[in-house]
């Protein structure tokens, strides 16, 4: 398991409390709790952190800090987004959850990647994170490309496991926009979801 | 329930690791005919082999979504985007395209495109004067082509498309008569890179976007940059031909708004629908400039419909089950036969030759 993630799940508390200073809602305590995570972990994939639960305290800091900033300015900030010419916006709500669902998506596949071993992990985010292929990783990594293609599968493998253990269904990472599981009958229900996903379609 | 039945099929994990290896070998490479026969074996060696590959494929192909860690990383803790959970995608896909523009990389892709030009490899129709350029460039069913320009832009142009290029002093202009193109457009303020497509207008300084011309609708997804999207039908009544007429400058009508990287907009006389997209999937939608097709869930349906732009051998989906199975995997375009093969391979349906210009799909 990283450091960071290791860090993390000792110190949540304390980051949560970080946040309960400047927000009142619950979900955004615990919205910027998971960012801090990201920003960390992110982090931690570039460079060896020596302080793991220094560095989540500053983020999180750092986070909260810029929230109350935002906070005061929020009245003018709203009108200088638009920057003064049309922006065309997605009216549908649908989207905006989509996002949502983005991003928490994006924090448990974080999660489940910081929890592999670490060669599996660097292996599968050279080529996730960092879109090497896997020869280039096999150079990097000095080891043969039938290892780099293990280890790769083994991660895969583990996530797979990993996010069924925690009650995910890995085949809802398969999609962007959270397509019905393949296998199944379709039922008339799930039609709604798909209307969603027609720009995908093309 | 307990770990008792887990235990009891032992060989779950087995086909699981072998599933995943070729999960990894399909997408790096493509498999060999050597390897799709063995592969197909494996398949059709149990109704486990071929859930585990299902599965496992469509978690690789959502683990895309780990690109995005990348904006996270940059952001870093100094500027805060308006909200956690949504905001901060966009911020960073627009830290990104901002990026984008200023890196070495830009300047070497222009700097590579500029060489190419020189060799004298690629443009047709000259006049005199390097920056005034006259030509027509055409797709066949199946083709690609990419057509370097002299200011350094480039076109990529997908499969049966048509594209009339006129640079003049003040205006660098592109009619997309029918199909697809991807623009990398050479920053100039000076001559805003315009390309007409159907009743609209698609105007950018310096960006990278794809337009498709589909029926009437333009489909329009940016890369990196921003782009202004007009139209021209609101203004002329029906204009649909003047357009494509040389020689004939339509007024851009009113502004219809801009598009900026990561979104994908479909328009016609007005905006019929923003889309916000990851980065990932613009990167999917916009495979087939490296020859390739890709889906990650997609309806059969879909993935049919996209295959049947390079072929002119019609496709019917027996079934209407058949026509909402989710695909994910990726294709060589062009290769058609290659392509029935891969489908046959990953969901197991019966394709038939009905005779040259015709192909059945259905279930088994």
């Amino acid at each position: 398991m990283s450091k960071i993630l290791q860090a993390f799940q000792e110190h949540e508390k304390s980051i949560k409390r970080i946040f309960a200073r400047y927000c009142r809602r619950a979900e955004d305590i615990e919205d910027y709790t998971q960012e801090t995570f990201l920003k960390a972990f992110a982090a931690e994939t570039k460079t060896d952190i020596q302080n793991p639960k220094a560095f989540l305290l500053r983020v999180a800091q750092n986070l909260a800090f810029s929230e109350i900033k935002r906070k005061v300015n929020t009245n003018t900030d709203h009108y200088e987004d638009s920057g003064g010419e049309e922006v065309l916006q997605d009216e549908r709500q649908v989207s905006i959850e989509n996002q949502i669902d983005g991003q928490r998506k994006l924090v448990v596949a974080a999660k489940v990647i910081a929890s592999l071993p670490p060669d599996y992990r660097r292996a599968l985010l050279m080529r996730k994170m960092e879109k090497l292929k896997f020869k280039q990783i096999a150079t990097r990594l000095n080891v043969s490309l039938s290892t780099v293609e293990k280890r790769v599968a083994a991660a895969l493998v583990m996530c797979n496991s990993l996010l069924r253990e925690q009650g995910y269904d890995p085949e809802e990472f398969g999609s962007v926009l959270n397509l019905p599981e393949p296998t199944s009958e379709r039922q008339p229900t799930e039609r709604k979801k798909e209307e969603t996903t027609e720009s995908e379609q093309s | 329930m307990t770990t008792d039945s887990i235990i009891s099929f032992p060989d779950i994990k087995e086909i699981e690791s072998q599933a995943a290896l070729w999960v990894m070998r399909a997408d790096e490479n493509g498999l060999s005919a050597a390897q799709k026969s063995e592969f197909q074996a494996w398949l059709n060696s149990g109704e486990q082999h071929r859930e585990a590959y299902a599965r496992l494929a469509a978690l690789w192909g959502g683990l895309d979504i780990l690109e995005e860690l990348n904006d996270h990383a940059a952001t870093d803790s100094h500027q805060r985007p308006q909200k956690p959970a949504i905001a901060a995608r966009w911020a960073g896909l627009k830290a990104l395209a901002g990026t984008l523009f200023a890196t070495p990389k830009f300047i070497t892709a222009a700097a590579s495109i500029a060489l190419v030009g020189i060799l004298g490899l690629t443009y047709q129709l000259i006049n005199s004067s390097a920056q005034l350029h006259q030509g027509t460039y055409t797709t066949a069913l199946g083709e690609r082509k990419t057509i370097q320009l002299p200011d350094g832009s480039a076109v990529q142009l997908n499969t049966n498309s048509q594209i009339d290029v006129s640079y003049s002093k003040t205006q660098r202009k592109i009619v997309l008569k029918y199909g697809e193109g991807y623009f990398d457009v050479a920053p100039n303020k000076q001559k805003p890179f315009a390309v007409y497509a159907g009743n609209g207008i698609v105007t950018a300084v310096g960006t990278a976007f794809s337009v498709f011309l589909r029926d009437e609708k333009i489909d329009v997804m940016v890369e990196e940059g921003t782009v202004a999207l007009s139209s021209t039908r609101a203004s002329t009544g029906a204009a649909t031909r003047t357009l494509t007429e040389q020689g004939t400058t339509p007024q851009p009508a009113a502004l219809l708004g801009t598009v900026s990287a990561g979104q994908n907009v479909i328009f016609e006389e007005t905006v019929e629908r923003v889309d916000l997209i990851a980065p990932d999937t613009v990167q999917r939608k916009l495979s087939w400039r490296e020859g390739r097709l890709a889906f990650a869930g997609e309806p059969l349906s879909a993935v049919v419909d996209s295959i049947s732009r390079y072929t002119d051998i019609s496709i019917d989906i027996e079934d209407s089950d058949l026509r909402q199975l989710p695909i994910a995997g990726s294709f060589n375009v062009g290769e058609v036969d290659a392509m029935f093969e891969a489908l046959q391979i990953m969901i197991n349906v019966r394709i038939e030759r009905i005779d040259s210009k015709h192909v059945r799909i259905s279930k088994i």
